[in-house]
């Protein structure tokens, strides 16, 4: 299936591989590594329904706008856009010197 | 006069309005089960093996008639438009107060998010120090929440002292 989104997908740069789930859990979309990938479709749902439980601001219609899962050297990045959620694996790589 | 849930026989058997639990078969095959058991159920068992194949087959087919249900032959209980209405408007009064719990157990829905999907996963990756602000926030709530004790100051069990 290629849509726009899916081919802006795509050209994010360092992408590893993308999701797009349907809110009811089912995977609409997927590439590279990520691809046909449904059990992290589900712990990443798990994730998202979890965190827009988390009120960030005072108003309740304001809910998160990226999750970001930050592993050493990968990411998945997550964004929810017209009751679909987009998964983003990304190559992490860290510019900023890590001060302790 | 019945216990709280003694579900007495004589409750359906009189000229009831039905309602959703009132048994859909009537007494027309419930005979066939209410029957008292006798002996002869138990001493006729042997008189099969015996040889008289005819009164077993008979036996057999007494016994399939009084097992299947005919429903063709219960008196289906018509309901008029005004038991619909009544019905409709029991059910909803009753949804209406168990319906709140309802719609908390189902899975919430999404927000609606953003319309640039694209743009919101191409930008520039969460700076090293917030990861390292939330680190260290969460390693605080963890440990304070390991310390929380419940420290005794009183006795558990306190003795009234009646004057």
């Amino acid at each position: 299936m290629t849509s726009p989104v899916t081919q802006s997908l795509e050209r994010i740069p360092d992408q590893l591989g993308y999701l797009v789930i349907h809110e009811d859990g089912a995977v609409i979309a997927s590439s590279g590594e990520l691809e046909n990938d449904e059990k992290t479709a589900g712990i990443i749902m798990n994730m998202v329904h979890m965190a827009s439980r988390v009120q960030l601001s005072p108003d309740r219609n304001d809910p998160f706008k990226r999750l970001s899962v930050v592993f050493d050297t990968y990411m998945f990045v997550i964004t929810i856009s017209n009751h679909k959620v987009y998964v983003c694996k990304r190559k992490y790589l860290p510019s900023e010197p890590i001060n302790a | 006069m019945g216990c709280c849930f003694g579900k007495d026989e004589d409750e359906y058997s009189g000229e009831q309005e039905p309602d959703e639990r009132s048994p859909l078969l009537g007494n027309q095959i419930g005979n066939a089960i209410n029957r008292p058991v006798t002996s002869d159920d138990f001493e006729s068992q042997p008189s099969i093996t015996k040889g008289d194949e005819q009164s077993a087959l008979n036996r057999i087919l007494h016994q399939t008639e009084n097992n299947v249900i005919d429903v063709s032959a219960l008196d289906s209980h018509t309901m008029e438009q005004h038991e619909y209405m009544d019905r409709a408007r029991h059910y909803s009064t009753r949804l209406a107060i168990v319906g709140g719990n309802l719609r908390t157990m189902r899975k919430p829905v999404l927000p609606i998010g953003t319309t640039v999907p694209q743009a919101v996963l191409a930008g520039e990756p969460i700076s090293i120090a917030d990861i390292q602000l939330i680190n260290s926030a969460a390693a605080t709530a963890a440990n304070a929440l390991s310390n929380v004790k419940v420290q005794h100051k009183e006795e558990l069990v306190v003795h009234f002292v009646i004057p």
